[in-house]
């Protein structure tokens, strides 16, 4: 069963206060005006994603407004999902 | 001559008014559009009171509204003073509170920080280079059709400055490095000429505008009636993006910090014999490591690659090193090479005597790109700009980079260190006391302290923060980072840290970095070799 967008979305929020100890006001915050995003954080970041949402995301499938808010990284994520490019989990 | 900046532009724009100036995000704006737009803006900065030399500060994200913002400035005898737009309102506030701007230009996308930035500045009016409905201002984009747009006459001088640029402070407050109109033009006369820089050539324009690098594309570009490709900030973030939009541009000239370069070798984005129009590649800020530089010659081996180096305090950049060969060793050390035109580069001892060759000293710059020193601080512009030994003329000045070097049998200048604690991150000049200063300013912190630990990613330095908290207080890492935020840019928030019941001492009693150093080391040693948590 797929997660909801939301999901994905709460999930992203936790991982870059977490993971990246940056902290985003609200889901629709724009990561890039607020360059809270950097070249380094994303590659942290994308590593933290395929390994909590078992899909691959190739740095160089990404467009620039897939990284603007939280919210368009989950939805990234979703149609990733739904494109069956999910890898399987261990086991 | 009197020679401004601003008329780079007028003549430009008298030779060539239909070619295009600035290309950003598919939209192009003509010489003619720049020319008039900032004639009709500096119209209305005058009728709002601007006089000579009044501070003009630019909330203005890069875009070709920020460069028409630049040239009206100037074209109204002022000095402009670019702003970080993603540097948080405290830090914004302190360089306001420094340069008494007598007027803020913004947009809409930054008007929200005005209103707590409008405290720093009391005198300050401002105004709106585009709509922004709701905002209150002087005046807005729709009001600038009732000003002229024929060419305007200025009264600045060639000695005047241009523009400040602050840089991160030792302690705590950001410092404004004046530059003159002069010490630009000197440095695009011998670029223009040394690159052979073209009305048809096609150049990249990376760094962010409160960086003294972009006023090198800005200027040059104008200087030849060439085009400048203003790129936006995220595209950095992917380098396939980046690498497709020099190829379908077809840019000429390249010019950058090494990190970006690095990011695009790393993610192998650049092709065998890519960027066919590419004729030279540029970079400067800080040392592009060997590797990096290889891959980027092998793979572009019909563009010439230049090494500049140079402090915002000498102008854009001081000394140049032609790299002719592909290195044929990743070990291979790159010079930062000789001086540009009219300008001095000496490394010195203790005693302010030339070091001999192969020996560490002092690496100063004198000459023509030397600014007249900070904004409104004489006492540390005189700790760092010293009178010239070697010169006659008692006005002849050096500046103190901070950099030591030396120079090699071959006579090229090699660059070895830095004798204080500023570094380069991404490109970023930090002083490392400003993050320390910010970091003693949280409540609940009762000692800190903040080392550069080599990683040998291509992300280079990582800064790393040694913490002790106050009994009873509850600071996590996370907690310690948005409190930063509140008072840095995000590029000098630390990424390590570690708490300590007290910081270690040395003999003197003074904190002994070099351990911190070791501590932050090992303990990246056993992330790596205990693989993932």
């Amino acid at each position: 069963m797929p997660l909801e967008i939301d999901e994905y979305a709460a999930a992203i929020q936790q991982i870059l206060s977490d993971k990246l100890l940056v902290e985003v006001d609200s889901l629709d915050t724009d990561l890039l005006q607020a360059g809270l995003l950097d070249s380094l954080a994303l590659i942290q970041l994308l590593v933290h994603l395929e390994e909590r949402f078992a899909v691959r995301i190739p740095l160089d499938e990404l467009e620039i407004e897939d990284l603007r808010s939280i919210c368009s990284m989950a939805r990234r994520i979703a149609r990733q999902k739904e494109a069956g490019n999910g890898v399987p989990l261990h086991g | 001559m009197n020679r401004r900046l601003q008329d780079l532009l007028v003549q430009s724009a008298d030779r060539a008014p239909e070619s295009a100036a600035i290309v950003f995000q598919g939209e192009k704006t003509s010489y003619a559009e720049l020319e008039q737009a900032s004639n009709r803006l500096a119209r209305a900065l005058r009728d709002g009171g601007c006089v000579r030399g009044d501070r003009i500060a630019l909330l203005v994200p890069k875009s070709p509204e920020a460069l028409t913002a630049m040239f009206a400035a100037l074209k109204a005898d002022c000095i402009y003073v670019p702003l970080d737009t993603s540097s948080p309102t405290a830090r914004l506030g302190r360089i306001l509170a420094s340069c008494e701007p007598a007027c803020i230009l913004a947009v809409q996308s930054t008007a929200p920080a005005l209103e707590d930035l409008k405290a720093f500045a009391p005198g300050a009016w401002t105004a709106l280079l585009d709509e922004a409905p709701g905002v209150e201002a002087r005046f807005r984009r729709s009001h600038l059709a009732s000003y002229g747009a024929a060419r305007i006459e200025s009264q600045s001088q060639e000695s005047d400055p241009a523009h400040i640029l602050f840089t991160s402070g030792s302690t705590g407050a950001p410092k404004g490095v004046v530059i003159t109109h002069s010490n630009v033009l000197h440095f695009i006369d011998w670029a223009v000429r040394y690159f052979g820089i073209r009305a048809g050539d096609k150049i990249s324009g990376h760094p962010p505008l409160h960086f003294d690098l972009s006023t090198f594309d800005i200027y040059g570009t104008v200087a030849a009636g060439a085009q400048l490709h203003l790129l936006a900030p995220e595209l950095s973030l992917l380098p396939h993006r980046l690498a497709e939009y020099i190829r379908a541009a077809e840019l000429t000239q390249w010019f950058s910090v090494p990190s970006i370069l690095q990011h695009m070798a790393r993610s192998g984005v650049v092709r065998q014999n890519d960027f066919p129009s590419l004729e030279r590649l540029l970079w400067c800020g800080e040392k592009f490591p060997t590797p990096g530089l290889i891959h980027w010659m092998q793979r572009v081996p019909h563009a010439k690659f230049v090494n500049l180096y140079g402090p915002t305090e000498t102008t854009i950049a001081s000394s140049y090193y032609h790299v002719e060969r592909c290195p044929e060793s990743e070990t291979a050390e790159i010079p930062i090479g000789g001086p540009c035109g009219g300008e001095l580069l000496l490394v010195l001892d203790e005693q302010l005597r030339p070091a001999p060759v192969n020996q560490i000293g002092d690496l100063y710059i004198g000459g023509v790109g030397l600014s007249p020193g900070y904004w409104r601080d004489p006492e540390r512009t005189r700790q760092v700009f010293l009178k010239n030994p070697f010169a006659s003329d008692p006005c002849s000045r050096i500046y103190k980079t901070g950099d030591l070097a030396r120079i090699g049998p071959d006579g090229l200048i090699y660059l070895v260190g830095r004798s204080d604690t500023q570094i380069k991150s991404r490109g970023y000049r930090i002083e490392l006391g400003e993050i320390e200063s910010a970091l003693h300013g949280i409540a609940g912190i009762r000692d800190a302290a903040v080392v550069a630990v080599e990683t040998g990613g291509f992300e280079g330095l990582q800064i790393c923060c040694a913490y002790v908290p106050q009994p009873g207080f509850d600071l996590s890492p996370s907690k310690l980072r948005q409190h930063l935020a509140r008072a840095l840019p995000s590029y000098m928030i630390p990424s390590r840290w570690m708490e300590f019941d007290a910081l270690p001492l040395n003999g003197n009693g003074k904190i002994a970095r070099p351990l911190l150093q070791q501590q932050f080391k090992r303990e990246t040693a056993a992330a790596i070799s205990g693989g993932k948590d």
